[in-house]
């Protein structure tokens, strides 16, 4: 209202020009690029039509990371939210802890992946680690969390616990903002504990809970630091998704076809995940 | 009675639980790099020191760098340097788009809001293959200045949202007058908003430094030559190094921690206040 059309588009382009350079050029570049035979050693780029996709559907790799990525994703997601909840609704007893909590819960969230890796990467040392420690304590063998088995349950870990105390705080404001005589009325009517969450602190948090559930599939689907930094995709592909898949793909094959292509396949994934979730959501709201 | 003081004991039984649950692993980093090797593998290890150097940073700071070319002082600069830069463009290009969404109706600025939420949705990694070959024609692969480039445009989506709803709350009454007065757009951005909104200027300022001090994935494709890694990149070719400790790694790794924690420490109330503020309009 203060400022005219002219005025508002000049202020808005410089943000234009660099979502312009991040995202729109290299969306409809990529696109552009998995019709294409384009590696490090291709003078000119020409036009294969769909011969980039067939090569990626056939190569079994494909398929090892999608599994895995799939995996990946629903475990940290199903977790980080369920340990969210119940830190939140433990949290949210008026008693003290809460403002400890909330001070501490952003750490984990903040520190670069790397670092986190790292920090992980020594807890679950097989000869060292604090971990396989208190393993040896209970009298258990030592166990090799980052080899072929475990690794991919054990980087979901590390991502479900760098994020489950973000999802807490969420959860945990969406907690407060319902009024308190709700519950109350129901507890004067006899209604128990589980009762009044299963009947009516979780409908009236669940949309929150499905917005979460959306961002956090679509952020952890094709997070790359963490699990990259964690193991590289190792032991023999275990860990592989295909971020890595794609990431490799350019950097060790120098293929940027065939990664293009897998870029848009993740674009598509990303897509029907989210529809999905989307759709689980209104049938349940309605 | 007994059920309440039973019930109680649990409560605060399993909030320790979870406060160990953050804290131990940070602690398990930060401790042991201020151990001599001896006491650093001891096996059972030792929950509480008993011994202390600063050796593990000597070698990272002073050995390193000569001997197996893994500069952490420089790759600390390098990311001080980019993220500092890309930052203050953030501050400047989200601040000036949020101003425009936030006083004015003017056509597509619906399809603006949402291309802006719609990229907020995407992750960087879908899109390292097109910047890269860009940037390789730009002839700007392994040049700090790529990731200056690239790095707005990934975090000002959010920013840009942030200062949209941080200024619609400020009134409009002092900007009328100013513009009576005859001050320019220009003038009325940085005499009256910005000074007003200096809370949300230090926010967008420290969320999108973390978030690019953090970045892995672009600057490792952008620049993974020994010169210009970032903070990031550096730990991770540290990872791989065979000549490395584990002493020098963690003590790398604590050097990376501390800028991000350090600048939540300081500005948390209120970067918490924020998040939840504008969770809550959501």
């Amino acid at each position: 209202m203060v400022l005219r059309k002219r005025t508002s588009w000049i202020l808005v382009m410089p943000l234009f020009a660099f979502l312009a350079l991040t995202f729109f050029y290299p969306m409809f570049y990529q696109f552009l690029l998995s019709f294409e035979e384009h590696t490090l050693y291709t003078a000119e780029p020409f036009f294969v039509g769909l011969r980039n996709y067939a090569i990626v559907l056939q190569d079994p790799l494909f398929f090892v990371a999608l599994k895995n990525a799939l995996l990946w994703t629903a475990l940290s997601v199903a977790f980080q939210i369920i340990l969210g909840l119940f830190a939140a609704l433990l949290l949210n007893i008026p008693r003290r802890g809460y403002r400890v909590f909330r001070n501490l819960s952003l750490i984990p969230f903040v520190l670069p992946p790397v670092a986190i890796a790292v920090t992980w990467k020594w807890l679950y040392n097989p000869l060292y680690g604090l971990i396989n420690y208190l393993v040896t304590l209970f009298g258990g063998e030592p166990v090799n969390f980052l080899g072929r088995n475990l690794a991919l349950y054990s980087v979901s870990w590390v991502n479900i616990w760098k994020a489950f105390p973000f999802y807490a705080l969420f959860i945990l404001a969406g907690l407060q903002s319902i009024p308190q005589e709700i519950h109350e009325a129901a507890r004067i009517d006899g209604a128990t504990s589980f009762a009044i969450f299963r009947y009516i602190t979780l409908p009236l948090i669940r949309p929150l809970l499905f917005v979460m559930a959306l961002f956090a599939t679509v952020w952890t689907f094709n997070y790359f630091d963490l699990i990259y930094s964690m193991t590289q995709g190792g032991p023999g592909h275990t860990t592989e998704i295909l971020a890595t898949l794609a990431y490799k793909t350019v950097f060790l094959k120098l293929r940027f076809d065939h990664a293009a292509t897998l870029g848009v396949f993740m674009f598509l994934i990303n897509f029907a995940l989210s529809l999905a979730i989307l759709t689980i959501s209104r049938r349940v709201e309605s | 009675m007994k059920t309440r003081v039973l019930s109680t004991a649990l409560y605060y039984l399993l909030i320790v639980l979870l406060l160990l649950s953050i804290l131990v692993p940070i602690y398990w980093l930060i401790m042991p790099s201020f151990l001599p090797p001896d006491e650093m593998f001891a096996f059972p290890p030792h929950l509480f020191p008993r011994a202390f150097t600063l050796k593990n940073y000597y070698d990272l700071i002073v050995t390193y760098p000569k001997t197996v070319t893994i500069d952490m002082p420089l790759y600390l600069r390098n990311s001080f340097f980019a993220c500092g830069i890309a930052s203050c463009i953030v501050l400047v290009i989200s601040v000036l788009a949020g101003y425009a969404l936030a006083r004015s109706f003017f056509p597509g600025k619906g399809t603006l809001r949402t291309a802006v939420i719609l990229t907020q949705m995407m992750p960087a990694v879908l899109f390292f293959i097109p910047i890269y070959l860009f940037m390789k024609r730009l002839g700007l692969v392994n040049n700090l200045l790529a990731l200056i480039l690239i790095y707005p445009g990934m975090v000002a989506p959010f920013s840009t949202l942030i200062s949209e709803a941080y200024i619609a709350n400020i009134p409009q009454e002092i900007e009328e007058s100013a513009l009576l007065d005859g001050a320019g757009v220009g003038t009325i951005l940085f005499r009256i908003i910005f000074p007003l909104a200096a809370p949300m200027v230090v926010a967008i300022l420290i969320y999108s430094f973390v978030w690019m001090w953090n970045d892995l994935v672009i600057a490792l494709v952008l620049c993974h030559a020994n010169e210009v890694r970032t903070a990031s990149v550096g730990l991770f070719s540290f990872i791989g190094a065979a000549t490395v400790e584990w002493g020098g790694l963690l003590a790398g790794t604590v050097l990376c921690i501390l800028p991000p924690l350090l600048l939540f420490a300081f500005f948390q109330k209120f970067i918490i206040q924020g998040i939840l503020a504008g969770s809550l309009k959501t």
